[in-house]
Order: C-alpha cells, then structure tokens, then sequence
C-alpha cells in the first residue's frame, strides 16, 4: 500500500522540527512503525527518565489514531503494566486533525498531569490518589514515591 | 461576478476530474503527485491531508478542509475534526470564492516532471494540460479491445496503425477492426459481385478474379524470348501466332546450347589458370632453394654426376652435379642429425638417473642428520633446563660461596639467618657446584656436537631452514653468563 503524503509529511516535519523532549524516529523497513522516547518532564516524578514507547500508524490513518505503547515500566494511573495508555484522544475522542506530534505531545502531558480519576491501572490510582492527598496535607512538593522509584529503576541509563 | 465564480467553480471541477482520467482513475485526488513551486501559506493548509486545500469546504464553524478529506473524516466521526462540534456533510459550504482562487492559483510543477516535462503552471491547469498540453501523459489507446498504454505522443502514432482500429470495407462499406479486414473479405457479399475485369472488361465476381486473370485473352504479356532479345509485346490472344513465327524461339536452342558450352569453358579456363599460377609459385621456391644452396656448398667434381638428376632448370653452368651434390649432402647431414639426436637422448637418460640416485642419497642423509640433530636438541635441552634447576636451587639456598666457617672453598656471604645450617649447605654447595661444572662441559660438547653436525649437513646439503635452526643453539642467541663458584673463580659459560 502506498504511503500517503501526510504521513511522509509528518515524518519530514518531526525531523526537521523535533519536538524538545520527545524524539520519534520511523523503521526503514516499516515506514508506519516509530520508536519514540519521551524524557519525563521536569518537575513530575518521572524527571529524569527516558520512557521508550512503539507508534504505530494503522492503513486508516489519520481516519483512524495511531496506536501507542510505552515499553518501559512506568508507575502511573492511567498507563498499565502492559503499557497501554488511557488517553481519550487515542479512542473515541481521536481526529483526523491530529497528529503524531500532537498525540506525543498530550502523551508527555499526561507525564505531567496524571488524571487518577480515568484510572487504567486502579491500584495504582489508589495509591497515587492517597500519596497525593499526603502530600497535600503535609504540603510538600515531592509526593509520588513509588513512581519516581520506578522511574529510577527502569528509565534511568 | 457570479458569473465569473460559476466559472472558476466549473473549471476546478473539469481539472480535476481531467486529471483522474488521464492519469490513473483509481487514484485518489489527494495523491496525484502535485508539486508546488512555492512555499504554501500554511493557513492554506487542509489540517487533515496536509496538503493545499482542494475543493476546499468550510463548516459553520469556521473550518476549512478538502471535500474529500472532510467526506472521510465525517463518515468516522459526526463533527468537526478540529473543534468536535456536531457537523453533517451537507452543513458545509463551499469556502470563500478568495481562498479557493488562491488555492487554485497556486503554482504546481506538471504530474509528469518525472518523466521530463518541465512546464511550471497554475494548479487549476493542470487537469487541460495534462489532457491536450503535455505529451507526457500516459494514455491508453482509445480503441476498443486494445491495451495499448503509453505517451501521448507516441499514442498518436499508434492509433493510425492499431489493430482494433475502426475501418469500413471499401467494397460492402461495413464497419469493422483492422485485424477483422482479411477474414472479411473472404466473406463480403457486396465484394463478390461487381468486379470488372481491368483487360477485357468481363463482369465478374471477386473471388474469381485471380482465376480469370490466368486466362483472359487480354492480359498484356512479353514474349518468351524477351531473354535473348524479343522485344515482342502484345495480348495472351497474340501470343500463340507470334510464337510460332518467332525468330528467336527459331535459333533459341543454338544459342542455349552456346551459352551452356561457353559457360563450361570458362569454368575450365579458370582451372587452369588457377593450376598455373600454383606451378609458377612452385618453380620460384625451389629456384630461390637452389641459390641459397649454391652460394653454401663448393660446385662439386662433374664426374660424379648422373645424367637423371638434371633439374628443372638450369640456372648455372655445373647445374647438373650440382643437384646431386645436393642431394646427397643432405642425406648426409640428415643421417648426421638422427645420430647426434640418439646420443642426446641416451644423455638425458643418464643424467637423469644419475640425478634421481643422487637426490635419494642426498634425502636419505637429510633425514638421518636431521634426526640426530634432533636427539642433540632434546639432551641440551633437557641439560639446561637441570642447569637451570639446579642455578634455581643455589640462588634460593642463600651461600653462592661458603661461609668462612666451610674453608676457603668458595667466596661468597651467608645471611645471619641462615648461620645454623650453614656447615651442610656448603657441603652441598660443594657437590652442586661438581655438579653443575660437569653439566656445563657437557652442554658445551653437546653445543660442539650440534655445531659440527650442522655444519657437515650444511656442506652436504647446503639448507639454510636447518641452518637457522642450529643457528639459535650455536651462536647467535645473546650469551647468558653463569658464574660458578669453584675456587672463588668464575668461569663464563656462554650458551
């Protein structure tokens, strides 16, 4: 099947205009296939850390989102252990106005601003939820230790 | 001015669908290999395909995408790719006149700049251009049945002659495909019946045409003697009363038969030129021989000349005994050559042998010193390895020379440490000492022997890789020093 435009247009863009923090490079092989590696961003409890994650662009893109996947161990309450990410722009809510750069970008968001109450990995939302409020009541700045134990452990080099 | 929009509108839409046509049906209109000259605006930009927008509609909220890509987009999901606001197809209008100008204006390179067109034009005149401008364009051959594909250009060329091409009989003014042409006219009805002949004016059908032609009494035909010069010319009808009184035909035989005699003559004549020439050449080999000769031997005494071996030629005045001097010298010479030719044979053979006894001696003898060479190695090297053993030994049992309590036999201190034992260690200093004078005269005899036998294998066989070998035992290596401790004198022992 012949690639579309857009996609070599996109592949063109993120190389010539790469987003700070996040770089995305195709397989030569698999034009559609990208490995991507989001740096966790400052001031989250996932600073420090390179998160390797697997794009894929499926033969309805851009009618249909690109399926994402984190490949490093990531605690978070909307990524599970498989890595799949609870991201509504990713299912019912995707466009076809979007784009690798933009669902990357919502995807390093998400680092930033975890959501425990879409919860994909519920233990960990309970857990995030109730180190959160600890935090809050002791108002401190640095709450979320396991995620940044994590962090330590599987995304640090 | 609404005039003017209809307009451009129409001509947008013809362009584009042009373009599907000539160029590949099935393919989508937003992969049709645009190219823009200029960097685009990126307002003019469809959000979805990333390309310019074509066709482009704009929703009631205010977004502007290609009708294509938005009629995808909606079948998917029921709103706005941009804002998510409720949205149908048909809530969406054609974008403002001014946007779909500019997009329309911009400037693309032709679809066929891969294959060598170069035109730089507006992007609403690509669709004419591809039609009737570009040569370029691949096209497929309008007539029916034919798959014929290719540039326009060349299309051209190929419709005149393509085989599915529409003609009409000439005689029954049907129409059918070139390549139905021959068979029809075995079948045409209306080509069966009115043929005239062109000689006698007879009406008849088509299909016996040839056959008339064959004996129609007014075909034009020449004489059958035109060959030998009858210029005759008349109808089939005349053609049987001239024959009859035709001089020519008259004298034909004589004349073929002539020709016929001639041709054989020429043939033989040819023959024996060739035959000539062979001879000539051969004469003037022999006569050039002849000279070499004389100008080499002596002219030899007449007598002894018989009178049959006169050459050919008789070039000089003694030409006669010439030849069989000639003769016979060279019987001479060759019986002289087979003799010196037996003797180098039976030297060959000789010298061969000789050689072959010589090489398994000289081999038997390599073998043998080599052995022996090697024995001599294993005993110096089992020799100094003990040598080395016992220096080891001296040098960690601390006297190299006795205390003074042992005598003067050697010259060396005994550490404080080592005091209470020192009567025995002298003793034994003493014996190794023994010991090792015997084993260092040994390996110098053995170092003799090895050298001497090298050098006699090296006289006999003058081989350098054993050579080398010794070489490392009997010389070359650096000298290593040992200092013996007998009578406080030391002897260098070089290996």
């Amino acid at each position: 099947m012949a690639i579309p435009k857009r996609i070599t247009k996109e592949i063109g863009r993120l190389v010539s205009e790469p987003v700070p923090g996040i770089e995305a490079k195709s397989h030569e092989e698999n034009i559609r296939y990208f490995d991507v590696t989001i740096t966790g961003p400052v001031q989250s409890p996932f600073e420090g850390g390179a998160f390797k994650l697997e794009l894929f662009l499926p033969d309805e893109y851009p009618m249909a989102p690109p399926k994402v996947r984190f490949l490093t161990k990531i605690y978070h309450p909307n990524i599970d252990k498989l890595g799949r990410i609870c991201l509504d722009i990713l299912k019912d809510k995707w466009s076809p106005a979007l784009q690798i750069r933009t669902v990357l970008l919502s995807i390093q968001a998400l680092l930033s601003a975890p959501n425990p109450d879409d919860p994909l990995a519920n233990d960990v939302a309970q857990n995030w939820k109730e180190d959160e409020q600890g935090a809050i009541a002791k108002g401190t700045l640095a709450p979320w230790s396991a995620s940044r134990e994590w962090t330590q452990l599987y995304a640090s080099n | 001015m609404t005039d003017i929009e209809a307009t451009s509108s129409e001509e947008t839409g013809r362009a584009h669908g042009g373009q599907d046509a000539t160029t590949n049906s099935q393919t989508p209109d937003e992969d049709l290999p645009l190219v823009y000259v200029d960097t685009v605006n990126p307002n003019l930009i469809c959000c979805i395909c990333q390309s310019p927008f074509r066709e482009p509609l704009t929703t009631p909220c205010g977004h502007t995408f290609c009708r294509a890509c938005l009629q995808r987009a909606i079948t998917v999901m029921h709103a706005c790719p941009i804002d998510r606001l409720a949205l149908q197809l048909e809530d969406a209008r054609p974008a403002d006149p001014i946007v779909r100008d500019i997009v329309n204006e911009l400037r693309v390179q032709c679809p066929n700049y891969l294959s060598g067109c170069e035109q730089v034009l507006l992007r609403q005149d690509v669709g004419r251009h591809l039609r009737t401008g570009c040569s370029l364009t691949t096209v497929i051959c309008p007539n029916d049945g034919c798959t014929e594909r290719g540039p326009a250009q060349q299309m051209e060329t190929h419709v005149k002659t393509c085989i599915y091409r529409q003609i009409e009989c000439d005689a029954c003014h049907a129409e059918l495909r070139a390549l139905e042409l021959e068979d029809h006219r075995h079948v045409c009805v209306a080509g069966d019946s009115d043929v005239c002949c062109p000689h006698c004016l007879v009406e008849l059908p088509l299909s016996g045409l040839d056959r008339h032609l064959d004996e129609c009494m007014d075909y034009p035909l020449h004489c059958r003697n035109a060959d030998v010069g009858c210029d005759w010319e008349g109808t089939r009808r005349g053609a049987g009363d001239h024959l009859r009184g035709c001089i020519l035909g008259k004298v034909r035989m004589l004349l073929d038969d002539q020709r016929r005699r001639q041709e054989e003559l020429e043939i033989e004549n040819a023959r024996l030129l060739e035959r000539v020439q062979q001879l000539e050449a051969g004469m003037a080999t022999m006569r050039d021989e002849m000279l070499a000769m004389s100008e080499v031997l002596p002219p030899p005494p007449l007598h002894s000349m018989p009178p049959n071996h006169l050459p050919p030629t008789a070039m000089f005045e003694d030409g006669v005994s010439m030849g069989a001097h000639l003769e016979e010298q060279q019987h001479r010479l060759i019986d002289e050559t087979e003799q010196i030719r037996r003797d180098l044979a039976a030297l060959n053979a000789s010298v061969t042998a000789v050689e072959m006894k010589q090489n398994v001696q000289l081999a038997t003898e390599t073998i043998r010193q080599r052995e022996e060479i090697q024995v001599l190695q294993g005993l110096y090297q089992s020799l100094a390895m003990q040598l080395r053993r016992i220096t080891a030994e001296r040098s960690r049992a601390p006297p190299v020379l006795l205390p003074r309590t042992a005598g003067r036999a050697s010259g060396a201190n005994v550490p404080a440490t080592h005091s209470r034992t020192s009567g025995v260690q002298g003793m034994q200093t003493c014996n190794d000492a023994g010991v090792l004078m015997l084993t260092a005269y040994m390996l110098l005899s053995l170092r003799v022997a090895i050298h001497r036998c090298a050098s006699t294998r090296n006289e006999a066989v003058g081989s350098p890789p054993l050579c080398l070998r010794v070489h490392g035992i009997c010389g070359a290596s650096p000298p290593v020093k040992l200092s013996l401790p007998v009578n406080s004198t030391v002897y260098p022992v070089i290996l």
